[in-house]
């Protein structure tokens, strides 16, 4: 099929080509298709107008040449009278300098447009990533802003603190100091009043020690010796 | 006259102008993809469905369907193959809707080529040379009808639009193995259709055996 197609080239195709001229089936094979090929050549289509695009400057051209040249001689015609070269020339320079131009603006115009397009998109992604780029940087920079803001606002704070607590200090001392006074004086008075409750008890120790013995010396005088238990013993 | 190398060097490439399409809808550049490629579209939709006329619409309606999808275009492979992809597949499409309405009665097409293609070969006195050629169109295009899509798809961008067979395997994604074995088998088929001689002599159109597809993948 490549063969056929004029898609092999070099060795391959003269590979084929020798075993073509011994092989008789791939002959008949060939034969017949290169027939079908010839038969499908003549299903053709009319041919359409050669290509309007490419034909169209030069169409273009043409028609401003042939309106100059149409332009120049109605101007000669009517300019018989005074038919001067120089004044001819001037006449026709000036339609076909303006024709010239307006073509060769069209022309300029269209190319500029297309460059313009191009650097207008070029321009347009550039603005992008410079907008994107600008945008990053602020964000980095605000958000280093507001973390050094942070941290003074924080240290700011940690002052305030250790001023009302050295403020308060005082205070809670001097309230201490007045509890550990008054605990003194409490202390003391408690002190006081035991030693007085102790001297109390005391006399009236001592007091009824004395009636004790009083007691004692009275019920059996001569029991005030040791033995005083046994006398304790109920009378026989 | 000097602007028209110039312009040429300016024009962007296909795949330039679709991705101009797919991205702003750039109505220029895809006027531009209209005038390269309307004419084989349409060709193609005519060797596939055999009418010229149909040709045309399926070659509008292709460039509706790509404008449509313009999104959806890949830059990473050629414009060509993409066109011609949609191309086909609306080709297909048309011709089940014509299998469906029964237009085509690809038997009668059948009958009637070989009949008039056996009356040519014996006919020697064609009144006109013109008519003989329009007639001799009518039984290749009847015989392209007759063979099966995947053989008349290898022929129509093989022979007709010229393409290297390893583009079509390319737009068909298929081996290039498998679309040179289908252009074969289209051409023996074309020839068993079309040439009465052949047809007398089965014996000389057996399928082909492997010699033959060796040669074919050559």
């Amino acid at each position: 099929m490549a063969y056929l197609y004029r898609e092999l080239r070099g060795q391959a195709k003269a590979d084929f080509q020798a075993h073509l001229e011994v092989c008789p089936r791939c002959q008949q094979d060939v034969a017949a298709w290169r027939g079908s090929m010839q038969n499908l050549d003549q299903w053709r289509f009319p041919r359409k107008q050669p290509v309007l695009g490419l034909a169209q400057p030069i169409l273009k051209w043409g028609m401003a040449a042939l309106f100059l040249i149409m332009v120049g001689y109605g101007i000669g015609r009517l300019s018989v009278a005074a038919s001067n070269v120089e004044t001819l020339r001037a006449a026709i320079e000036k339609p076909m300098r303006s024709s010239l131009r307006t073509e060769l603006r069209e022309e300029l115009g269209a190319q500029l447009r297309q460059e313009w397009e191009s650097s207008l998109r070029l321009a347009h992604i550039r603005l992008g990533d410079e907008v994107q780029r600008r945008l990053e940087q602020t964000a980095a920079s605000a958000v280093a802003r507001s973390t050094v803001e942070t941290e003074r606002l924080l240290a700011e704070l940690a002052r305030n603190n250790a001023e009302n607590r050295s403020d308060d200090q005082p205070l809670i001392f001097a309230a201490l100091r007045q509890f550990e006074a008054q605990r003194v004086a409490d202390l003391q008075s408690l002190r006081k009043e035991l030693e007085t409750v102790a001297v109390l008890t005391e006399d009236r120790l001592q007091e009824a020690q004395g009636q004790i013995f009083r007691l004692a010396a009275y019920t059996q005088p001569s029991l005030i010796e040791p033995e005083a238990a046994d006398t304790l013993q109920p009378p026989r | 006259m000097s602007t028209l190398p110039l312009s040429a060097l300016f024009a962007p490439s296909d795949e330039q102008a679709m991705w101009r399409v797919a991205m702003q809808g750039d109505a220029q550049a895809f006027a531009q993809l209209m005038r390269r490629w309307e004419t084989p579209i349409q060709r193609l939709g005519a060797r596939m469905t055999g009418d010229f006329q149909r040709g045309q619409d399926l070659a509008q309606e292709t460039f509706a369907r790509l404008f449509a999808r313009r999104k959806e275009y890949m830059p990473s492979g050629k414009f060509s193959t993409y066109l011609w992809r949609i191309a086909l597949n609306l080709c297909y499409d048309e011709l089940r809707r014509i299998e469906r309405r029964g237009e085509l009665s690809l038997d009668s097409a059948e009958t009637e080529a070989t009949a008039a293609w056996e009356a040519l070969g014996t006919a020697a006195s064609a009144p006109d040379a013109l008519l003989l050629e329009e007639e001799r169109a009518a039984l290749v295009r009847d015989a392209l009808l007759r063979i099966a899509e995947p053989y008349r798809t290898v022929v129509a961008l093989r022979h007709y639009e010229n393409l290297k067979f390893r583009e079509i395997a390319k737009i068909l994604d298929i081996p290039e193995g498998t679309v040179k074995s289908r252009m074969a088998e289209a051409l023996t088929q074309l020839s068993r259709l079309l040439s009465p001689a052949l047809k007398e002599k089965p014996n000389l159109c057996k399928t082909p055996t492997k010699k033959i597809e060796e040669t074919m993948m050559l």
